[in-house]
């Protein structure tokens, strides 16, 4: 054994350039999918660091109805009557925001939306000495604040989030703003939430953000001998239906929509790369196979590979995990960081190994098959000859993409608010995005032929270089795949890009043109962030010089799973805005406390105009009659949309988070603005216009993309690989050919020339037909996009990107082409054709 | 002063961590229009003769002259440029590229050196006697067209030598003949000397001058 392995090693070192090639092509594929595992465990280990911080022992959590405040005080007396239960601890949970004083550190991370603001988002948490047996360390002396239940005075800081904020900070509450002068500092804190976290007393905690007699979570501690899963039970019975019990380590359910949506996305994208991988490894493995068995070299090499990519998977798990983390922080307060645990490296290496293995038995099972009488008679010679260019086959793939383009406008008609169409939309945009690459593939050799064929009579070494790409369809076709794939999510993210935007700032102009919005939060995924407008401010706005009327709304979010998690909107003013896809949008109606749902919540639990929806609330669960389903956006459409007045009755009074002003007759938008501005109300107040807001709602929701550029990168990594390691092999391969070049007089800067002119050609069919194919994988997600998000933007094509990223891939292949064809030109002539 | 001429040429190889002398201080002058045979044992340093001859290689020592011009003086991008205008090869295997017809494999060295191929290349070509197949590809093709294809390549350009490496040793002995015919006729046609390695002693024998090559030298 111990020889094999040695044996298999030193081949492996004899041929460098291919062990390396083979590697690389393995990591390549490797990479995307191990970035998606990173991602999801980074996500789930985050919210575990945080609760074991924050849970200690407790292995169990009551949560409410709403996110905020969504549990009644009288939960509390009801969990520790509980047979089995310990400790009860109440918590407070409030995500909010602290300002930095002017001696802070430059640098710190902006709150999105907050133009210029250095505000930072801070979970503030809400506990008293009942919380001892988490942690046994809480000062609980006579007289402590934790003990006497203050509502006054600074909250204790970590010791980074002093650094951070310097000594004048202030901490914004739905109350105002607290300044953190003078504040006790734990260092301990640091490691909660990477020290963005400020403890307060209870009370404090239930004054400052709004929750009178409400608590947001009940934490746990089982007595002695009692089964958890059991205590789950019977916890569960007790609290009520509208309530949950979790386990401390599960996440919270706004967190894990966002992760739920991308996870399958990214997935799909690491697949696609995976294939490639698969392709490239092969070729390399091909080209030895007849000399030698390769089990145990290909699964070595792929072994290197799958470690290698994992490293690369890590790397592009950061800027996933960053976007990830943006939106996490200001929904729930967690910070998302990137966590390395040994199972990726394993996954990442089994994968390697796996293709590498699987690449090398496609290869051997070819050769066994191989009819020794043809190859004896050089029909290699006669497949490169008429290689067959598959326009049948690309045109059965062009049909069925295309096909998929109308299965997907069947699937999103009426905002697919039919379960069946959510999974047809599924299949339908895998089927066209395999069907629109695989067409991509077979098209691209014949492009290269025609292409060919215009060229004839021309320069020599661009012709040879053209005469090679049509000599070899696959490898053709994997180069082209590879080109047009990094082209085609670029130009799919920017037209999604494009069109958010379109659409943001159409709703906007359209439904608040004849207002201001004035906020202490960011315009969008504010939820849950308890840094509302103060009362007093509230009152001085409607008393302001200019000012007609003041409008509010507010947001909940209800349910305890992600799975069940809605959206619940109030808003005074009359506009309802979106288009109906189900029964009416009729005012009064609305007005009478019928309401408008979502096409993602009308799907999920099956209601149409006339159904009735059963609502969690602190105080129970309530039915509201449905009037329409309509394309709202909001929670990807698993949102109901009631009057302002329905919604305070039964989620209780809410703090403003943003208003709405309507300026009196003469008084323009700008002139009121300036006025509000000119008040001085509150530091964090923002004004902005219905086209700033547009801008800033835009500007956050375009950064969620951010993940998906992410991938985009890793797939121009997958280009370069892709073109470097078929040019190189390649080049192996005729290495007597080039010789022949060589002596009958191509010099080597016209060899050099051949093998860039190869990857510049490639690169350009790779552009075109990527795009061409990205428009009808466009089409086909724009159909489907309101299952997912709920809302559907207008169709934008961004053909500008097309030309950047076309330009750009090209000079990514052509860089990856530099170095093969830098060896073709330093060909060793005499040596190559020494067989001779 | 020859056409070519080779003043003490050495060559030496590295094998393994042993040193091979390929050629040992050869001397060797062949006039235009000569036709010169070099026999001699497998690697005898036949093939590396050639290769230095057309400039693809450099002696260890020694000089090489091709119409009065030191090769070892030239660049690489020189001596490839000398060979496409001035120089044939014609190998063992046929080395067409497939996916070219016929008649764009034979204007390859035109097509390099920037020139117009169209009468040249169909005179060349019917010259070889393929006229019928020059819109064919390689594939398409019998050895012997093959390797008439791939002298009509090293004949286009109308060099003053062709260097020749067992032309016919990958074909039957009546294609070998026929195609030799080609060869012979061609060259002296347009008036270039052939250097032609072969073992074929028939082959040899209606060369000019037969060459032997043993031991790193010529006799």
């Amino acid at each position: 054994m111990r020889l094999f392995l040695l044996l298999n090693l030193r081949r492996l070192v004899r041929q460098p350039v291919r062990t390396v090639l083979g590697a690389v092509a393995a990591a390549a594929g490797v990479a995307l999918v191990v970035s998606v595992a990173v991602t999801t465990t980074s996500v789930s280990r985050s919210f575990a660091d945080f609760a074991s911080h924050v849970a200690g022992p407790a292995p169990l959590r009551v949560v409410g109805a709403t996110s905020r405040g969504g549990l009644d005080e009288s939960v509390l007396s009801t969990v520790e009557r509980t047979p089995g239960v310990g400790a009860a601890v109440p918590m407070v949970q409030a995500v909010t925001l602290a300002d930095p004083g002017p001696g802070a550190p430059g640098g710190t991370r902006t709150v999105t939306g907050q133009t210029g603001s250095s505000v930072q988002p801070v979970l503030a948490v809400g506990i008293d000495c009942r919380a001892q047996p988490l942690v046994p360390s809480l000062p609980c002396g006579a007289g402590s604040a934790l003990a006497t239940g203050t509502t006054t005075g600074p909250p204790t800081l970590s010791a980074a989030l002093l650094r951070r904020l310097g000594p004048d900070g202030v901490l914004l509450t739905d109350d105002g703003r607290l300044p953190l002068r003078g504040a006790p500092v734990v260092s301990r804190l640091d490691a909660v939430v990477g020290g963005q976290v400020v403890v307060m007393p209870l009370a404090q905690s239930q004054a400052l953000f709004g929750r009178s007699h409400r608590l947001d979570v009940v934490y746990v501690v089982p007595s002695a001998g009692t089964h958890v899963e059991t205590l789950k039970q019977r916890l569960s019975a007790a609290v009520g239906p509208w309530n949950g019990v979790l386990r401390s380590t599960d996440p919270p359910p706004a967190a894990t929509v966002v992760l739920g949506g991308l996870v399958p996305l990214f997935g799909l994208m690491g697949l696609f790369a995976l294939a490639i991988g698969a392709v490239l490894v092969y070729d390399v493995i091909a080209i030895s196979l007849e000399e030698r068995r390769l089990d145990l070299e290909a699964g070595l090499m792929g072994l290197a590979g799958g470690l290698l990519g994992t490293v690369g998977g890590v790397a592009l798990a950061g800027p996933v995990t960053a976007g990830l983390s943006d939106f996490t922080r200001r929904t729930v307060g967690i910070a998302v960081t990137v966590h390395v645990t040994p199972a990726p490296f394993a996954v990442g290496a089994a994968l390697g190994v796996g293709l590498a293995v699987a690449a090398a038995w496609f290869s051997a099972r070819r050769a066994l098959r191989m009819d020794v009488a043809a190859e004896l008679s050089n029909r290699g010679l006669r497949d490169e000859t008429a290689p067959r260019v598959r326009w049948r086959r690309g045109a059965l793939c062009l049909g069925l993409g295309l096909a998929g383009v109308a299965l997907s406008w069947v699937a999103g008609f009426h905002g697919g608010m039919y379960t069946w169409q959510s999974h047809l939309g599924s299949v339908a945009l895998l089927g066209t995005s395999t069907a629109f690459a695989l067409a991509v593939a077979l098209a691209a050799p014949g492009v290269a032929l025609w292409v060919l064929r215009l060229w004839r009579g021309r320069n020599a070494s661009v012709g040879l270089g053209l005469a090679n790409l049509v000599r070899n369809p696959g490898r053709t076709s994997v180069m082209a795949v590879a080109v047009g794939s990094a082209v085609a999510i670029a130009f799919v993210v920017a037209s999604f890009d494009l069109s958010i935007h379109d659409a943001i700032t159409s709703a906007i102009t359209r439904t608040r043109n004849q207002s201001l919005r004035v906020s202490t939060t960011p315009p969008n995924n504010a939820l849950d962030i308890d840094a509302r407008i103060p009362p007093a401010v509230l009152t001085s706005l409607r008393h302001l010089p200019g000012v007609a009327g003041l409008e509010s709304g507010a947001v909940v979010g209800s349910g305890h799973t992600s799975s069940g998690l809605i959206g619940v909107e109030g808003q005074d003013d009359q506009n309802l805005p979106f288009d109906v896809v189900s029964g009416t949008k009729d005012l009064s109606a609305f007005d009478r406390g019928q309401v408008l749902v979502g096409v993602g919540l009308a799907r999920r639990l099956h209601l149409r105009a006339g159904s009735q929806l059963a609502l969690d609330t602190p105080t129970g669960t309530v039915r509201v009659p449905v009037q329409g389903v309509w394309l709202n956006g909001d929670f990807a459409g698993g949102v109901v949309n009631m009057p302002m007045s329905m919604l305070t009755a039964l989620y209780g009074p809410q703090p403003a988070g943003e208003v709405a002003l309507r300026p009196g007759p003469g008084v323009t938008l700008d002139q009121l603005a300036r006025e509000v501005t000119a008040a001085k109300l509150d530091p964090d107040l923002q004004v902005q216009t219905p086209t700033e807001l547009a801008s800033s709602v835009s500007t956050d929701v375009r950064s969620q993309l951010a993940p998906f550029w992410a991938l985009q990168r890793g797939l121009l990594l997958v280009a370069f690989v892709a073109v470097l390691s078929t040019l190189l092999l390649v080049g192996a391969q005729r290495r007597r050919e080039l010789g022949l070049l060589a002596a009958v007089g191509m010099r080597p800067s016209e060899l050099f020339r051949m093998v860039m002119s190869e990857a510049a050609v490639v690169a350009v069919i790779g552009v075109a037909l990527g795009a061409l194919g990205a428009i009808g994988q466009y089409e086909a997600s724009h159909e489907v996009i309101p299952i997912f998000i709920g809302y559907k933007d207008p169709f934008r094509l961004a053909g500008g990107t097309v030309v950047v990223y076309g330009v750009l891939v090209t000079l990514v292949v052509l860089i990856a082409a530099a170095l093969p064809a830098w060896r073709t030109s330093r060909l060793e002539v005499a040596a190559s054709l020494r067989y001779e | 002063m020859g056409l070519l001429r080779l003043d003490g040429v050495s060559k030496r190889f590295r094998r393994g961590r042993e040193d091979v002398v390929a050629l040992d201080g050869v001397e060797l002058e062949i006039d235009a229009g000569e036709f010169v045979s070099l026999v001699g044992p497998s690697g005898s340093g036949k093939s590396t003769l050639l290769h230095l001859a057309g400039g693809i290689d450099q002696p260890d020592d020694g000089l090489v002259t091709f119409d009065g011009r030191d090769l070892g003086r030239l660049s690489v991008g020189e001596r490839a440029r000398l060979r496409r205008k001035k120089i044939g090869f014609v190998f063992q295997f046929f080395h067409l590229i497939p996916t070219l017809t016929v008649a764009e494999n034979v204007a390859l060295p035109l097509l390099l050196d920037g020139r117009r191929a169209d009468g040249a290349v169909a005179d060349t070509i019917a010259q070889v006697g393929l006229s019928e197949r020059a819109r064919h590809l390689p594939g398409e093709l019998s050895g012997g067209e093959m390797q008439r294809a791939a002298i009509a390549r090293a004949l286009v350009a109308r060099p003053r030598l062709l260097l020749a490496d067992e032309p016919t040793g990958n074909l039957d002995s009546a294609t070998g003949k026929e195609v030799l015919d080609v060869l012979v006729t061609e060259v002296l046609e347009v008036g270039a000397a052939l250097l032609m390695a072969t073992h074929d002693e028939r082959a040899a024998g209606r060369a000019g001058r037969v060459l032997n090559l043993r031991d790193g030298n010529v006799s």
